[in-house]
């Protein structure tokens, strides 16, 4: 049977979500989108600064991958509904990903004003996938609310340190009937691997392949990663133990008694 | 005639044009998104739409982001 990968009734083709952030050259996000096999990307709206208006982005994205806009730089539910409305008048399709931060030292995101952004949202008709902090409680009014799938946080945004909230992302993967996707903080694809294996439905990367140094390499290494760890999760690891088991019966020995 | 530009008070000719505040700043607008008193303004009314006195414009754009 075909391991399908379904949000907001969308098949989509890749486990690994890519943001288009920290990139030091633009052109470099259409090889690594390549070289990920990715399907879904995120893009972040700012008013254009005249004195250095830099390139039009999009021109890089390929026009198969879902462009799912965030809304970084809101500090409240208020600011994340303005940007989704205006990310999608300007053409940027139903998915929207939520991100309300007003934390500035560890940008770890506001689950009640995630919520509250949630719920107006949804009415309006967008696909949204909210940033959070895994909180069971949170995650369950954000499921009932109407989110197409939960992305907690696997490490505070940008610092590579891998899935530091496994204990939490865990219960969420175990107790929430949505697509699990693990965002920010994933520093290695060995991390990403073991977000898959616990059973999340995806991660999502950035830092960890803007930064290295060969993009396009870490971007295939983590696209490889991903799919091992679905493999594996898939496959039901066997049980870990305190004790040894041997490989080979301790019978039929070749030696002298 | 006074408005605000991406939040900073501005002078322009009481003619002006969104079309022709782009052109002013050298911005192909197939790149930037344009907003007058928080509503989207598609590409066609850039042209022809009247700008008043106190309106707000935003110019933004969609960038890198996580």
């Amino acid at each position: 049977m075909a391991d399908k990968f379904i949000i907001g009734g969308k098949e989509i083709e890749s486990r690994l979500f890519i943001g288009t952030g920290k990139f030091v050259r633009y052109d470099l996000i259409p090889q690594v989108i390549m070289a990920a096999k990715a399907h879904v990307v995120t893009v972040a709206l700012r008013r254009v600064d005249f004195g250095n208006p830099g390139e039009n982005m999009l021109e890089y994205l390929p026009k198969n991958v879902i462009v799912m806009p965030n809304t970084s730089g809101a500090r409240d539910a208020q600011e994340a509904i303005r940007i989704a409305r205006i990310a999608r008048a300007a053409g940027c399709g139903n998915w929207v990903k939520i991100e309300v931060i007003s934390d500035q030292k560890y940008l770890l995101p506001d689950n009640f004003e995630t919520l509250k952004a949630i719920e107006t949202l949804v009415k309006e008709g967008f696909t949204v996938l909210p940033y959070m902090s895994p909180d069971l409680m949170a995650a369950r009014r954000m499921a009932d609310a109407g989110a197409a799938a939960i992305m907690p946080l696997g490490a505070p945004i940008g610092t590579n340190r891998g899935l530091k909230t496994r204990e939490l992302v865990q219960i969420l993967i175990s107790e929430i009937n949505l697509p699990v996707i693990v965002d920010a903080g994933l520093g290695k694809p060995s991390e990403a691997a073991e977000a898959m294996e616990l059973g999340a439905a995806a991660v999502l990367v950035n830092t960890a392949i803007a930064t290295a140094d060969d993009p396009i390499l870490m971007a295939q290494a983590f696209g490889e990663a991903v799919a091992a760890g679905r493999k594996a999760y898939l496959a039901g690891p066997g049980a870990s133990r305190q004790f040894a088991e041997a490989s080979s019966p301790l019978t039929g020995f070749l030696r002298n008694e | 005639m006074r408005l605000k530009i991406n939040g900073a008070a501005c002078e322009i000719a009481d003619d002006a044009s969104i079309a022709g505040m782009l052109a002013a700043r050298n911005l192909p607008g197939e790149t930037v998104i344009i907003l007058l008193n928080d509503e989207v303004i598609t590409r066609e009314k850039w042209e022809s739409l009247k700008l008043r006195s106190e309106d707000s414009v935003e110019i933004v754009r969609l960038i890198g982001g996580g």
